[in-house]
């Protein structure tokens, strides 16, 4: 790095507006990161366009699905692969309509979406809670660092045996291996968050002598709910794929039970349509999570710059 | 003297929760008797007769290389694709859909549709390790670049500093605190996808070996994989910080000079 | 057989702090009721895997043979052995179903399990078993011998395929000279058609798919051990038979009272592979179906025994008393 080019309040620097997301917090997460602005999302304050603002964005995400499904069908039809494995977007559109008509399909995504639900609200919960005790105690943070990097990579597939022993087959078994896995972005997430509160503000608060509660209250917790927000952005997804894999390894029901079963039975458009079920229930999850997002931080002129510690 | 002391603390605050961890494990595995719960001295004989002999060399070498290949593939191409869509935003309403969809599926069934492209040898484990950990780098890459400064990019305009300069000089150094969080992240995912795509159509790796050891029922030795896992994971961290203390160096120094601390 | 307090907290301390916070967020899981004190049929929860060898406790249930013994079956399905047998072991399936060879491997290990009864059996034709079959495209590839240096693909190493391709290769001379490759059942006609693997061990309704396509049997198979070996059975944990014998009794009578009928009414087993699988049209009628005759003895299941230990996976015979009487 030769040229230093000066930034102004870190990284990120220009400050952005309300509703836009807030800048990555740093910290490992066993997640994905930051994602791009929401399809749609207002972006006062953004940069000059390439080309004005004739189609919305929204309308180009729908145009790059429709892209997807083209090349889908195309791929199998000039026999880059066989359709017998990979079947044309048309027969599993086609299977995914036969399947709609059907309650036992909507049972399967209700128990997934369960399964992902209750798994998030624990993983928030704890990873919130344990955040900010640990965060908040210095002494706890070094001594626990070692461990949480420990425990990080140890992929919930390997716990599978022991899930089912200890919780056995069914909905209780699904929310460990969901929770290990989503825990650790909203504890990092968490973490990082705690530690970025402006020192000005901490030392004003001690020297008005705030109680623990309120400095909890009024300091730390306006200057981590971004974090926060980043880290359940990041856990909803974490969460969704392992409530799939749990039912496709455990046979707890749901989609990946359904999946399990289309693939045993050789049913291959059936199997495609309910992965496209999967991921279509991946996007529906971040643009959910994009909303809670926005109006959580409403507030947050989101200016903050990273913290990469 | 205080180097010394300074050493022992952090040596102290390295190993003193796992060392209670372990003692705990101990004494109530000690009190288990479930077959799927060996006492922690049997997992430990367990750890160094299987660890430490053929294995490492058969299994760790190999999971380890794939590991290296798919996290720089992972890196490259998440950065190269996060700066094309960091700097077109209509690109990126394009693709967000398509991108968010397939970071939905899960990895053990992508796997058999990535076997039909790209086989079943280590080409397919390198491409499942990159399909899972590309994401925090790109994500977090087109984030960096989105947010470069306006006062920064006009100057590089005006000055006429364009294509590899501009992106040497000036994209990627400002969006790198950013870049750096995400290769952080898909560090620790990219070693759990290692672990995953060893588990279908594998001959050796360390999931290879958990796998096997847990369908033999030989559940001590399946406990001391799941153990390397969590050490590996650990000393792949602190490389991981070695590194993010020298690559971005001045901008902690920055960050440490705005919280008005030393 | 359900958790103890402390055991369950152990556990949770063991793995990480996080498993007690899911435990507190969502009560107890662990064993549901075996006992069936009360009033009303006793409820179980089998640990399957969706193939066509357990069509018979399907049918059963169709027909009321499990009724008829006052129990209430429920069947839930599974990718394999590592979550069916600590599901059985926790007591959260009473029952279990498995291939022979794990159930050895389980026992030699100490794994607290026991057999109830044969689960299906070889077919006795080499060149044509739906439970195991090995298959080829290459027209050149034809005789066990032509295996020499060939790559084959096995559902899971370490297993019955193991046992079923080493011990026919031995019984016909031929040096093992054969490397196998895990492949997950589905994706095994892909990886044949790519030529990623020379040959596959496969089950239906895959094999028929790989004879449409043009593939052919290679005289490997399940039945290649022995004709019409058990090769699968119906387990329990030591535990359960233990707690409950006479649930273990109805239970078994009634299997076996199925297993006879799907046994004599090939078609009507067919009939029931639709309810619980999602086949395409007309494969049920073309389908090989396994053997389910459930009246074995200790020599039979011993000689499967046997091949396993001349493959290396266990030590000796004893894991096949341990299973039949623990």
């Amino acid at each position: 790095m030769d040229v230093k080019l000066k930034q102004r309040g870190g990284a990120s620097g220009v400050p952005r507006a309300a509703g836009t997301s807030p800048p990555e917090g740093g910290g490992a997460a066993a997640g994905p990161g930051a994602s791009a602005g929401a399809p749609g999302a207002d972006r006062r304050g953004g940069r000059v366009r390439a080309w004005g603002r004739a189609v919305p964005d929204a309308a180009l995400g729908v145009l790059g699905v429709a892209l997807l499904a083209g090349i889908l069908e195309v791929l199998p039809r000039v026999g880059l692969v066989s359709s017998e494995y990979l079947p044309p977007f048309s027969d599993m559109a086609s299977a995914l309509g036969d399947m709609a008509g059907e309650g036992g399909f909507w049972h399967a995504v209700l128990d997934t979406a369960k399964g992902w639900g209750y798994g998030l609200a624990v993983s928030v919960a704890a990873g919130t809670v344990l955040g900010l005790l640990i965060g908040s105690v210095d002494i706890l943070r070094k001594a626990t660092a070692s461990t949480i990097e420990f425990l990080r990579p140890i992929p919930s597939v390997a716990l599978v045996p022991l899930a089912v022993l200890v919780y056995g087959t069914g909905l209780e078994s699904k929310l460990l291996l969901v929770v290990y896995a989503s825990f650790w972005p909203v504890l990092l997430q968490m973490l990082h968050g705690v530690q970025d509160v402006d020192p000005v503000a901490r030392d004003t608060a001690a020297c008005y002598r705030l109680t623990a509660w309120a400095r909890l209250r009024h300091v730390v917790w306006p200057t981590a709910l971004p974090y926060l927000m980043t880290g359940v952005r990041l856990a909803a997804s974490v969460a969704l794929v392992l409530a799939v894999t749990a039912e496709l390894l455990i046979g707890s029901p749901g989609l990946g039970s359904e999946i399990a079963l289309a693939q045993s039975s050789n049913a291959v458009p059936a199997m495609y349509a309910l992965v496209i079920v999967t991921g279509a229930l991946g996007v529906l999850v971040n643009i959910l999570t994009r909303a809670v997002e926005k109006r959580v931080l409403s507030w947050h002129a989101s200016a903050r710059a990273e913290a990469v510690a | 003297m205080r180097i010394l002391r300074n050493g022992l603390a952090s040596l102290l605050f390295l190993l003193g929760l796992p060392a209670v961890l372990l003692a705990l494990w101990w004494w109530f595995a000690a009190r288990s008797d479930n077959f799927y719960y060996p006492p922690l001295d049997e997992i430990l004989t367990a750890f160094g007769d299987t660890w430490f002999s053929s294995r490492i060399a058969d299994n760790i070498l190999p999971s380890l290389a794939r590991l290296a290949a798919g996290y720089a593939g992972a890196v490259v191409i998440g950065v190269a694709l996060g700066v094309v869509l960091g700097s077109h935003p209509r690109l990126r309403a394009l693709c967000e859909p398509v991108l968010e969809f397939f970071r939905a599926i899960p990895p053990p069934v992508l796997i058999p549709v990535l076997m039909l492209f790209s086989g079943i040898g280590d080409t397919m484990k390198i491409i499942v390790i990159v399909t899972g950990s590309i994401w925090p780098v790109l994500l977090n890459t087109t984030e960096g670049v989105r947010a470069i400064d306006n006062v920064l990019a006009d100057t590089a305009r005006s000055y006429r500093i364009t294509g590899v300069a501009r992106l040497r000089r000036l994209v990627l150094p400002a969006a790198s605190p950013q870049i750096v969080v995400g290769m952080r992240q898909a560090l620790s995912i990219a070693l759990i996808l290692m672990v995953i795509s060893e588990m279908f159509a594998s001959s050796n790796g360390v999931g290879f070996a958990i796998v096997q050891f847990q369908r033999t029922f030989a559940i001590p030795e399946m406990w001391s994989g799941i153990l390397l896992l969590g050490l590996i994971g650990l000393a792949l961290s602190l490389l991981f910080q070695l590194f993010e203390s020298r690559a971005l160096r001045w901008y902690h120094g920055l960050r440490r000079s705005q919280r008005g601390e030393k | 057989m359900s958790f103890s307090r402390r055991r369950r907290l152990s556990a949770a301390i063991a793995t990480a702090v996080l498993a007690t916070a899911t435990a507190a967020a969502c009560g107890s899981g662990g064993g549901s009721n075996g006992g069936g004190g009360g009033s009303g049929p006793t409820r179980i929860t089998l640990g399957v895997i969706p193939i066509i060898d357990i069509a018979p406790v399907h049918l059963g249930i169709e027909k009321g043979f499990f009724a008829e013994q006052n129990l209430d079956v429920k069947t839930q399905n599974s990718q394999g052995g590592a979550a069916i047998v600590p599901g059985v072991v926790s007591g959260d399936f009473q029952f279990g179903y498995s291939n022979l060879v794990s159930l050895f491997i389980a026992k030699d290990k100490d794994v607290p399990v026991r057999m109830v009864s044969v689960g299906a059996r070889a077919s006795d034709n080499e060149l044509d078993d739906g439970a195991g079959q090995l298959m080829a495209k290459d027209a050149n590839l034809k005789t066990v011998a032509d295996l020499k240096g060939k790559k084959v693909a096995v559902n899971t190493l370490k297993g019955i395929n193991d046992v079923a391709i080493k011990s026919t290769l031995k019984k016909n001379g031929v040096p093992d000279d054969v490397t196998l490759v895990e492949v997950p059942i589905p994706n095994m006609p892909a990886a044949l058609d790519a030529g990623q693997v020379d040959a596959v061990m496969i089950s239906e309704p895959f094999t028929s798919a790989v004879e449409a396509q043009g593939g052919h049997a290679l005289p490997v198979s399940y039945a290649s051990m022995g004709h019409n070996l058990p090769f699968s059975a119906w387990f329990t944990s030591e535990a359960y038979a233990k707690k409950n014998p006479d649930v273990v009794q109805r239970f078994t009578a009634a299997l076996e009272k199925s297993l006879r009928y799907a046994d004599a009414h090939p078609d009507e087993a067919r009939a029931t592979l639709n309810s619980y699988l999602q086949l395409n049209a007309g494969v049920s009628d073309t389908v090989t179906l396994p053997g389910w005759e459930p009246t074995t003895n200790r020599d039979e299941v011993a000689s499967l025994a046997q091949l396993t230990v001349d493959a290396g996976l266990i030590d000796n015979l004893k894991p096949v008393d341990r299973l039949l009487n623990d």
